[in-house]
């Protein structure tokens, strides 16, 4: 509707004026609604009214969109700031990752939308995949066009650059689960982690609704919008599941989060595994500090025996036919571990209530066909208790994004003096008198 | 007993005790000498004018700034005062507030205990009810301070704190706010009390113009033919401004008026309510989203022969994997693409949040 409804906007004033301009910058999509780029060319030229118009014909041409799309965005934050300082936030690299760089960026302000930020990330042409792009770029177009919900990072549009790199436009978000975590000057209510809970519950219960395994949950993949919306994001490592026969790789998500199945290197595996990935962020959550922090597979997985319990026939059954089964001091029967009870985690998560233990039990089950689903787990009482979830907006927040304040410590700057007197650590030069500068550069 | 300053009392009777104690202390040191030798290193502020004392709230023992880095840098550690066995942590020194320790000590009692006894007034059904509470709040506070049955006392406080838990909270919150809204009344008085003076400066300054016009005025008609007219017109002219003015003035102090009490009300009122009590909606798991499906339900189980060998796959089912999903999976893709057509225009915002097929419009295309 939107589209159609934006595209009609801009047509009289196409015909009378007959300004391709104006044209060429007014989006397809109003921007808001993450709609895919492919479904809006198709939108724009099938569902047209103005088939006579002569430029219609360019609209099909990949060329030209990717051009209009590309102009729709720029680098850099919105130019609110003064003309000054433009050069100096142009280029702010948000992140650098393996297999891509990420910048902040803006859409243009059209007619009817003002500039919004966004997160460009650019992948980089990597010599590793001379043959075409790395996986980790096609699999996060892939699935992040498919997936809609208030509770997943939005993919705006996709674009290549001059020199054929592939950009792709997510929404601006910023900061992340794990900086909360470690800001020690937060305090955490349990109604604040419920919120987050539900939100993550939320948004990987679509994923694995569309069959999509994200297979990298961590407080660094969940971030949080400046209104405190979490959204899972970095879907670099994400798999459509559920197909029989088809072995997946057992090496993935990172190893803190790992369940014991694909430690034993599980070919297959299903949604089971993002679940016990966020019990554990659930556990974090509580405790301010990782819950099994490994320094070592191996390591890791005496952590988890240790915590949860050591896998057995018991406990787990057809454990023992999985490819890596093992079970550390195996010949030592008094350093197995039983499968850790209610009272276990009542007294390390006593803050969760009774209710919220439950929850996390059936998140973090050694057997994976005995944990809950994201579904289920929406479903249990502890959401609907008091304390209830926290609203978005009022959560916790890390120091109202640091990003920007700290572009915005550059305008602070006083005039000749050549760095932050809180970035100088030292402070040398505090004393200093300044030397005058009388214009002329400026 | 019947009245609730009944506790104010109690305090400042220890208060009393407290400063009568610190007195007694002072006359035992005979000297200043305490502020000016560290007691740990027993370096003195002559050799080092920057000395800054700090104490730990878990022993009181004083020392110098630069003992406390020197020892407690590396991590917690004994107190260096002879017979003192508290290990302390560098994080908690801070600096004293009050010069007898013991008051010191009782004020951070009094804080800790206020945090966890928060309750009012309201919350009790009688006004005698409120003071035993008071009383036994009291007592606590006093048992804590002169060391008698410490450990009944923390049990007895960790007892009201576990089943008191959400009236501490919300007590706590409505401190919060009733500090906030005599922040915003101060605030907003001063802006009144600022527009004021703005208001009178103005009238003062604009009195004086006038004045120093009319008299302009006066000395230009003096020179005119027929000055007596004149001087008459300038004298109406100044008569009809200043009165002018004083109607401006008036005017401008009522609107004030009326700003001080109409607007503000409003707005201190609406900070004064207790935080949104809009009522608690039922929980919806999915925020909206609608998960039944048009066109198709599943199933519980499905025959297929193809299936049978996953099912029966050990290995295959130990790692988690569910022969259900595919099922679903499959039901799901087969139906992905039903009621979606091209010339749709895809997702956008007026359309309900459901899930039918969220893979349908690129499936479609």
């Amino acid at each position: 509707m939107s589209s159609s409804a934006s595209s009609s906007a801009t047509r009289p004033s196409n015909a009378a004026a007959a300004a391709p301009p104006t044209r060429r910058t007014l989006p397809f999509g109003n921007g808001h609604t993450p709609v895919p780029a492919s479904v809006v060319e198709i939108d724009d030229g099938g569902g047209g009214l103005s088939k006579d118009n002569s430029d219609d014909s360019d609209i099909d041409d990949p060329d030209d969109i990717n051009t209009k799309t590309k102009r729709k965005y720029t680098k850099g934050t919105a130019p609110c700031y003064h003309r000054r300082f433009s050069s100096l936030i142009k280029n702010r690299k948000l992140g650098e990752g393996a297999y891509a760089v990420v910048n902040l960026g803006h859409r243009r302000a059209t007619a009817t939308d003002s500039a919004v930020p966004v997160a460009i990330k650019k992948i980089k042409v990597n010599t590793e995949f001379r043959d075409g792009l790395s996986m980790d770029a096609i699999r996060e177009v892939k699935y992040l066009r498919e997936l809609h919900h208030p509770n997943i990072i939005a993919l705006l549009d996709v674009f290549s650059s001059k020199n054929q790199n592939l950009c792709l436009v997510l929404e601006f978000l910023d900061s992340d689960l794990e900086m909360i975590i470690k800001d020690s000057s937060l305090t955490l209510s349990m109604a604040d982690v419920k919120s987050w809970m539900l939100m993550s519950l939320r948004g990987l219960w679509w994923c694995h609704k569309a069959f999509v395994l994200h297979r990298d949950i961590k407080p660094n993949n969940l971030l949080l919008s400046s209104t405190g919306v979490l959204k899972l994001a970095d879907f670099g490592l994400a798999r459509s599941f559920a197909d029989p026969y088809r072995p997946m790789t057992s090496n993935v998500i990172t190893r803190w989060y790992r369940p014991p199945e694909l430690f034993y290197g599980a070919k297959f595996y299903s949604s089971a595994v993002d679940i016990f990935s966020l019990g554990l962020v659930f556990c974090e959550l509580m405790l301010r500090t990782p819950f099994l922090p490994g320094n070592s597979d191996l390591h890791q997985f005496e952590l988890i025996c240790q915590a949860l319990g050591t896998p057995t026939e018991e406990n787990w059954p057809g454990v023992s036919s999985l490819p890596g089964y093992y079970v550390p001091h195996v010949d030592n029967a008094a350093a197995m571990v039983k499968e850790r009870g209610k009272d276990f985690f009542m007294n390390t998560f006593i803050a969760a209530g009774e209710s919220g233990v439950d929850l996390l039990m059936k998140m973090i089950r050694l057997d994976p066909r005995k944990r809950c689903t994201a579904r289920e787990a929406l479903d249990v009482p502890w959401f609907s208790q008091e304390p209830y979830p926290t609203k978005p907006a009022n959560l916790p927040k890390k120091g109202g994004g640091k990003g920007i304040e700290k572009v915005g410590s550059d305008l602070k700057r006083k005039a000749g003096e050549l760095f932050n007197s809180t970035d100088d650590a030292s402070g040398r030069g505090k004393k200093v008198a300044r030397k005058l500068d009388f214009g002329g550069g400026g | 007993m019947s009245t609730p300053a009944m506790p104010s009392l109690t305090s400042s009777a220890a208060t009393s005790a407290a400063i009568a104690r610190a007195r007694e202390n002072a006359i035992n040191r005979g000297s200043v000498d305490a502020d000016e030798i560290c007691p740990v290193c027993k370096s003195s502020r002559y050799l080092n004018p920057n000395m800054r004392f700090l104490v730990n709230p878990e022993c009181y023992h004083k020392m110098c700034e630069s003992c406390v880095d020197r020892i407690f840098s590396q991590g917690p550690s004994q107190c260096p005062v002879v017979g003192c066995d508290k290990i302390l942590r560098k994080q908690k020194f801070r600096k004293q507030t009050f010069e007898d320790i013991q008051v010191e000590r009782e004020v951070d009692v009094r804080k800790r205990i206020a945090k966890t006894f928060n309750k009012r007034q309201e919350d009790f059904p009688s006004l005698k009810e409120f003071n035993d509470y008071l009383e036994e709040v009291e007592t606590v506070t006093f048992n804590l301070i002169n060391s008698v049955d410490i450990a009944a006392t923390e049990a007895k406080i960790s007892a009201f704190e576990q089943s008191n838990k959400a009236t501490i909270l919300q007590n706590a919150a409505k401190a919060a706010q009733e500090a906030q809204f005599v922040q915003a009344q101060r605030d907003f008085e001063r802006e009144q009390h600022r527009r004021a003076r703005e208001l009178e400066e103005e009238a003062v300054a604009e009195e004086k113009r006038d004045k120093l016009e009319h008299r302009a005025n006066l000395l230009k008609a003096l020179q005119a033919d027929d000055a007596d007219f004149e001087v008459a017109k300038v004298n109406k002219m100044a008569r009809k401004k200043s009165s002018m003015r004083k109607e401006n003035q008036e005017r401008r102090a009522k609107e004030l008026e009326a700003a001080r009490n109409a607007p503000a009300f409003q707005f201190l009122a609406n900070l004064n309510k207790p935080i949104s009590e809009e009522p608690q909606k039922p929980y919806d798991p999915l925020d909206g989203y609608d998960e039944t499906n048009k066109y198709f339900v599943y199933r519980d189980k499905y025959e297929n022969p193809w299936l049978e060998d996953a099912l029966n796959s050990k290995s295959m089912m130990a790692g988690g994997y569910l022969v259900q999903q595919y099922c679903e999976r499959a039901v799901f893709e087969a139906f992905s693409g039903v009621g979606c057509f091209i010339e749709d225009p895809p997702l956008s915002d007026d359309t309900s949040p459901s899930f039918d097929t969220p893979m349908a419009d690129a499936i479609a295309t």
